[in-house]
């Protein structure tokens, strides 16, 4: 009898001799460049719009001043316009590594913070912050202010990614439809309570709740600025140490430890920053949905899954993102202002329906 | 070496593995084989350092388990699993280089590429190297994966053994691609002189391509040792309750095992 041998082998050769192939289409570094070209673009274009146009030269004019004279365009500009563009940069930026994060630990791309009840969770307690403050919680609050707000909606957030996350994840995979319906069930319980608060609240705090549950970027100023800068900045870091093991956590949890990932380590570090930028950006901008869905997706599909420029890169086209969303939330209907909540969801739901046709059939998205 | 001593498992007040002892050497493929259940898979988990165990130790290069830390662990032993589900499309070149995580912080993006597809080449796919690894059928995904392993324990310069771990690799994967997986399992014993510990179904595959064979029984070991002192009638009917026919095999210089059912009579 005849075996046909198979060639198994080529002979083989050591690494150093091996060629070295480079790829695609659009690098990861190609796209951070052309991102941040579109992002200063965005953001000077963003600070000139808006009721009252500002131009050019009379932003370098304001630039210019060394005495620091009042006057109205340097109050528009440095005061109102800068602070709100910066806080659309930092709050895009914010919850899109998020979600990067977040989708890479629940190693699935629906795992988008708000579908999955994290903002809700950080918006019921941001809430409840303001409901309480006047009573219960006053001496806390008048002590902290802001960060009181912004404490609360990070410890509301952190306990509902822990809370998902142990529902979901058993038997060393995250079952993506608990995952969801999880989600949902956070939702609707924050939802309700949400209701139960208006009840209890005075007029003020009522125009607040609605503010949070639209979502809105009105509320910019500098010591917001404060607040948020830091821990998204906080966030950027420690999430960019840890995206070499997040793209192990591609394999799985058990071959991610395999290859020396501490993996309850990375998996704290995603939980917890995850939670303190959501939310903190949650308590200074309310519900905005679906950036920290869209963003990965899209990036994903241009440079591919590696978690190193994702993450940069998003940071960048969240940024652009919300800056853009923010732009047309306050001039489509100057002087009014659309909630910018509404607008990613207009954007965002319809793209999410999408993916969900994209995955029928697809096993890889868990569906 | 792994040096594995007495070891006991027991999850959930179940004993899954009893009073285990083996070793793995540098250079030689040791097959595990039992039926269903008998313990095969947490046998390798807890080699691995997975699951972690209730007695005895487990050894490697004489160190035990528990003091390697998991990054130095990782340099020493690799572990290709049954099934590896990517949670997100990635090109076959970069699923390569996620092997490299162990050495990280010492070499940059060029050299773990360069790696990558030298280990592209063990496994006969460097073509693919540029293909989205969704795209390959799953004989092919395998290899990449077995890739991935040999790029992990890649480091010419570091002295002490090195150990792959193979938990059923051709498990749901056809006759020609069991046969390359297993084939290559073998050169790399051979070649690079790693001690490769696989897990198997079929005799005739542990028959034909390891040199020792450890015969598993709930939890505990029938027999150990080599495949004529392994393969016996009395053995496999032990742990598989199956009477068989054992004969040379008519091409190799090995045994071939025929199984006649439960209820065979043992004219043979």
């Amino acid at each position: 009898m005849e075996i046909a041998e198979p060639p198994i082998k080529e002979k083989s050769k050591s690494p150093s001799q091996s060629v070295v192939s480079k790829d695609a289409l659009l690098s990861g570094k190609t796209v951070t460049w052309l991102l941040t070209a579109i992002l200063l673009l965005a953001a000077l274009f963003s600070i000139s719009t808006g009721a009252y146009k500002l131009s050019f030269d009379q932003m370098l004019e304001v630039f210019a001043q060394t005495d620091q004279e009042a006057s109205p365009i340097r109050y528009l500009l440095l005061d109102i316009r800068l602070p709100r563009v910066l806080l659309a940069v930092v709050v895009g930026a914010g919850l899109s590594i998020s979600g990067v994060a977040i989708q890479g630990l629940f190693r699935n791309p629906l795992a988008d913070p708000t579908l999955i009840g994290i903002t809700s969770g950080g918006m019921l307690f941001a809430i409840g912050g303001i409901v309480f403050s006047g009573s219960v919680l006053a001496g806390v609050s008048s002590f902290l202010g802001y960060t009181t707000i912004a404490l609360f909606s990070f410890i509301g957030s952190l306990l509902t990614t822990l809370l998902i996350f142990r529902m979901a994840t058993f038997g060393g995979r995250t079952h993506v439809t608990t995952m969801l319906l999880a989600g949902i069930a956070v939702t609707a319980l924050a939802g309700a309570i949400t209701g139960l608060m208006t009840y209890f609240s005075t007029e003020d705090q009522l125009r607040d709740i609605t503010f949070w549950t639209l979502g809105s970027l009105s509320s910019a100023n500098w010591k917001v600025l404060l607040i948020v800068s830091p821990a998204v900045a906080l966030t950027f870091l420690m999430l960019m140490r840890i995206t070499p093991a997040l793209d192990l956590f591609m394999l799985g949890e058990s071959e991610a430890s395999y290859l020396g990932v501490n993996v309850q380590r990375t998996k704290w570090i995603v939980i917890i920053f995850s939670a303190l930028a959501v939310g903190i950006c949650v308590s200074v901008t309310g519900i905005i949905s679906f950036v920290a869905l869209i963003v990965p997706h899209i990036l994903r599909l241009l440079t591919g899954a590696r978690h190193r420029f994702l993450m940069i890169n998003s940071a960048l086209l969240g940024a652009i993102l919300l800056l853009i969303a923010d732009t047309a939330a306050r001039t489509l209907i100057a002087p009014a202002e659309l909630p910018i909540g509404v607008l990613t969801a207009l954007l965002g739901a319809p793209f999410f329906i999408w993916m969900l046709m994209q995955a029928r059939g697809n096993s890889k998205l868990g569906i | 070496m792994i040096e594995v001593h007495q070891l006991s498992v027991r999850i959930a007040k179940k004993q899954i593995l009893k009073n285990i002892s083996l070793e793995v050497n540098p250079g030689e493929v040791v097959a595990v084989i039992g039926a269903n259940g008998a313990g095969k898979s947490t046998l390798l988990k807890a080699i691995s350092g997975q699951t972690s165990f209730s007695g005895g130790e487990v050894f490697y290069n004489s160190q035990p388990l528990r003091q390697w830390k998991s990054k130095e662990l990782a340099r020493k032993r690799a572990i290709l699993s049954q099934h590896i589900n990517l949670s997100f499309s990635l090109k076959v070149i970069d699923v390569v280089m996620l092997g490299r995580f162990p050495f990280f912080h010492q070499e940059n993006e060029t050299q773990r590429r360069m790696i990558a597809q030298w280990a592209l080449e063990k496994v006969a796919l460097a073509d693919f190297a540029q293909r989205e690894i969704h795209t390959l059928s799953g004989g092919e995904q395998q290899r990449v994966h077995f890739a991935r392993v040999l790029c992990q324990l890649h480091s010419p310069d570091e002295s002490g053994d090195k150990f792959m771990l193979l938990d059923e690799p051709t498990a749901s994967q056809d006759l020609s691609q069991q046969y390359r997986l297993l084939t290559l399992a073998k050169e790399v014993a051979r070649e690079l002189n790693y001690g490769v510990l696989i897990i198997l179904h079929d005799m005739n595959q542990a028959a034909r391509f390891a040199d020792r064979i450890i015969m598993m029984k709930q939890g505990r070991i029938v027999a150990s040792g080599s495949p004529g002192q392994v393969l016996t009638r009395q053995h496999i009917f032990q742990a598989f309750q199956v009477n068989c026919l054992i004969q040379d095999h008519p091409v190799f210089d090995c045994l071939h095992v025929t199984a006649l059912g439960a209820t065979a009579t043992t004219k043979y």
